[in-house]
């Protein structure tokens, strides 16, 4: 049956119907046609034996009066009778009384043979043989021997198959036609729902009803695809109803949104803005690096380095000259001269650390150590003074300049809750700061462990290094100490 | 030459009456057979039998017995209905009797109506071999059709007697519907 999945339910139900009804018909067939071989089989039987009694019992009076004539007469009599091949009478001695052949019988010359008297029904050949006693009140007077051919019978089954062939063809052709009819009660329901089904499907519309027509299983089935239906078309209009508050409420929640977002991005650029400031006044104060790690949470910072290099430049008489101005005189001097000492950091890539008072100091290899932090902190310092030569305030007072230089091991870092500041802490700051205080005008002093780390520098070539000699430097004792300047001088 | 041929013509005729009286011979070899035979397609009823019914079948021949010993000797051997036969001869119409059997003689021509009107009422079977007999009332009467002996039948006046009679016989003779004499 799984062969028939593919098709479509009318040719199921049509291969069903024949399928069940045509070997029944064919079963009928066959057994009608058996059954009227044996009624005829039966009716010939009966038919001989019954014209063989009668023939015999008329030929009785003829063999009771030895009339020969008589009795061929009387056979004569018989030749109506379609299917007999011949008739024999014999008296009681078995001697054969008379013999009548019918003319057409003549014509197929059917040889004959003595019968055997001990059966009374046999066949022989295509003949079927009957002998009957002739019996008048108790009396046997002879036999009669009665032949039929079989040819009548076949004749007649041929003529009946081939009736039952066609009546079996058109039977089936009927219920071909019928089944077609017939499946159109079940199949025909089906596709209208299937085709509602699909309709609804594409436009969606479930508002749409089958009309009931019957009152069977399709019948059911229709009104509960109704029912269905309304249920759906209900459940939508509920649906679209819900989803129309909720869009209403969506769009005034978008809107709430929309103008929150508004609110939140305002709030979020002033944030931004101010987060920018923040870090820009974090990175004014601190170097990048230590800002970064201080944002992500690290409380104390210090870092200690091998090899870093200080400066030190610091305004000559600063006090004196702050007694001759004003305050704001003065700072808007020292923002002037700092801002361009910033700039010449920036420049070498120096970290400007702190101002102290009149005093800028700056230093190379933090917070990221370098390896020509000597040169480039050197280089800096002989830019600084060069720039700042014959410099003026605008009270045409000369500035002059001292600036101390040191290299070596130093720890830099952020201590502290508030307030934050990158400062450096070790002894080389101190010397540093030493070399510019026990300077001398104009000049830049460095230590001789700085000039012997210069010196073998790339820079060395733009320097000229000039030995001071010994000087006794207030809290270090007598330090050999040396003059950089630029090599153009 | 004359002598030779009158031999011939007295052997011719010696041979044609030979012939004629054989066949005369077979005829009522034939008709005493038959007699017997008829007997087997027709009862008698009871009634009006005589005692010796039940020992004897009484075959009377009335008029000029064509027969000869020829029933005599027939039915000597052979019994009619089981019963003995017994054979007789009259001439006189008085003397039939209460047999079950009555041939009528050529020779009673002239009064067959009144044997016929002796014997209307009781149950005897009537047989004649004269032509037109069997339209004044005998039941049975042989007639010569070719060759053949054949037997025609009053079925009326047989319906009329108290005799019942084969169809099987009636088919094979030749019917006669008239009522005789009556």
């Amino acid at each position: 049956m799984k062969i028939l999945n593919k098709y479509s339910i009318s040719t199921k139900l049509k291969a069903i119907i024949l399928l069940v009804s045509c070997p029944i018909f064919l079963c009928i067939s066959i057994f009608l046609v058996f059954n009227q071989y044996n009624n005829l089989q039966k009716d010939l039987v009966f038919n001989s034996t019954a014209n063989s009694k009668i023939i015999g019992r008329n030929c009785s009076i003829a063999l009771v009066f030895d009339d020969k004539k008589g009795c061929y007469e009387e056979l004569i009599k018989s030749e109506p009778i379609q299917f007999m091949i011949d008739v024999t009478v014999y008296d009681t001695n078995f001697n054969q009384f008379t013999r009548f052949v019918p003319k057409y019988a003549i014509k197929k010359k059917v040889s004959y043979v003595q019968p055997i008297f001990k059966d009374t029904i046999y066949e022989s050949g295509s003949s079927l043989n009957i002998v009957e006693p002739i019996y008048y009140d108790s009396t046997k007077y002879g036999y009669i021997h009665f032949r039929s051919s079989y040819d009548y019978l076949n004749e007649k089954m041929t003529n009946y198959i081939i009736m039952m062939v066609a009546l079996l063809l058109i039977t089936i052709l009927i219920t071909y036609i019928l089944a077609h009819n017939f499946q159109k009660i079940i199949s025909k329901p089906i596709l209208k729902l299937a085709r509602l089904t699909n309709e609804i499907s594409v436009t969606g519309d479930y508002s749409r009803q089958l009309q009931i027509q019957s009152r069977d299983e399709i019948g059911f089935l229709y009104k509960e695809f109704n029912n269905l239906l309304k249920v759906i078309n209900q459940k939508n209009i509920e649906r679209e109803h819900t989803e129309h508050v909720i869009r209403k409420l969506n769009e005034e929640l978008e809107e709430k949104v929309e103008i929150r977002t508004q609110e939140l991005q305002i709030e979020k650029e002033k944030t931004q803005e101010l987060l920018n400031i923040s870090d820009q006044l974090l990175l004014n104060i601190l170097p990048e690096p230590i800002a970064i790690r201080l944002k992500s949470g690290e409380k104390i910072i210090a870092d200690h380095y091998e090899e870093a290099s200080v400066v030190f430049i610091d305004i000559v008489d600063f006090t004196k000259l702050s007694a001759k101005s004003t305050p704001q005189k003065m700072v808007n001097l020292l923002n002037d001269v700092f801002s361009k000492f910033d700039k010449i950091s920036a420049k070498y890539g120096l970290e400007k650390i702190k101002t102290i008072g009149d005093c800028y100091m700056a230093a190379a290899g933090i917070p990221l150590p370098r390896h020509d932090h000597v040169c480039v902190i050197a280089e800096m310092a002989i830019e600084a003074m060069d720039t700042m030569k014959n410099y003026k305030t605008k009270d045409g007072e000369e500035i002059k300049f001292r600036i101390g230089l040191d290299c070596g091991p130093i720890v830099a870092g952020v201590i502290g809750e508030q307030k934050f500041i990158y400062d450096l802490w070790g002894d080389m700051v101190n010397t540093a700061s030493r070399m510019e205080t026990d300077g001398v005008i104009g000049k830049i002093q460095c230590t001789e462990r700085f000039k012997e780390k210069l010196e073998k520098s790339s820079s060395i070539l733009k320097i000229k290094i000039e030995e001071r000699g010994e000087v006794d430097i207030k809290g270090k004792g007598i330090m050999r100490t040396y003059f950089i300047h630029s090599n153009s001088i | 030459m004359k002598k030779l041929f009158k031999i011939f013509f007295i052997f011719l005729l010696i041979n044609s009456l030979r012939l004629i009286s054989a066949e005369i011979a077979d005829e009522y070899d034939l008709k005493a057979a038959f007699l017997e035979r008829f007997t087997r397609f027709i009862e008698w009823s009871p009634e009006s039998q005589s005692d010796d019914i039940d020992k004897y079948f009484e075959i009377v021949v009335i008029g000029d017995n064509p027969f000869g010993k020829k029933l005599d000797i027939l039915y000597s051997k052979q019994k009619i209905k089981d019963k003995i036969v017994k054979i007789r001869y009259t001439k006189s119409i008085d003397e039939i009797g209460n047999c079950q059997m009555l041939f009528i003689c050529p020779s009673m021509a002239n009064n067959l109506q009144q044997v016929l009107n002796k014997v209307s009422k009781k149950n005897i079977l009537t047989v004649s071999q004269t032509e037109g007999f069997c339209e004044k009332g005998v039941h049975i009467n042989f007639f010569i059709s070719g060759s053949r002996l054949k037997f025609q039948i009053n079925e009326k006046a047989v319906k009329n007697s108290n005799l019942k009679i084969s169809r099987l016989l009636l088919q094979n003779a030749t019917i006669i519907n008239s009522l005789g004499g009556k």
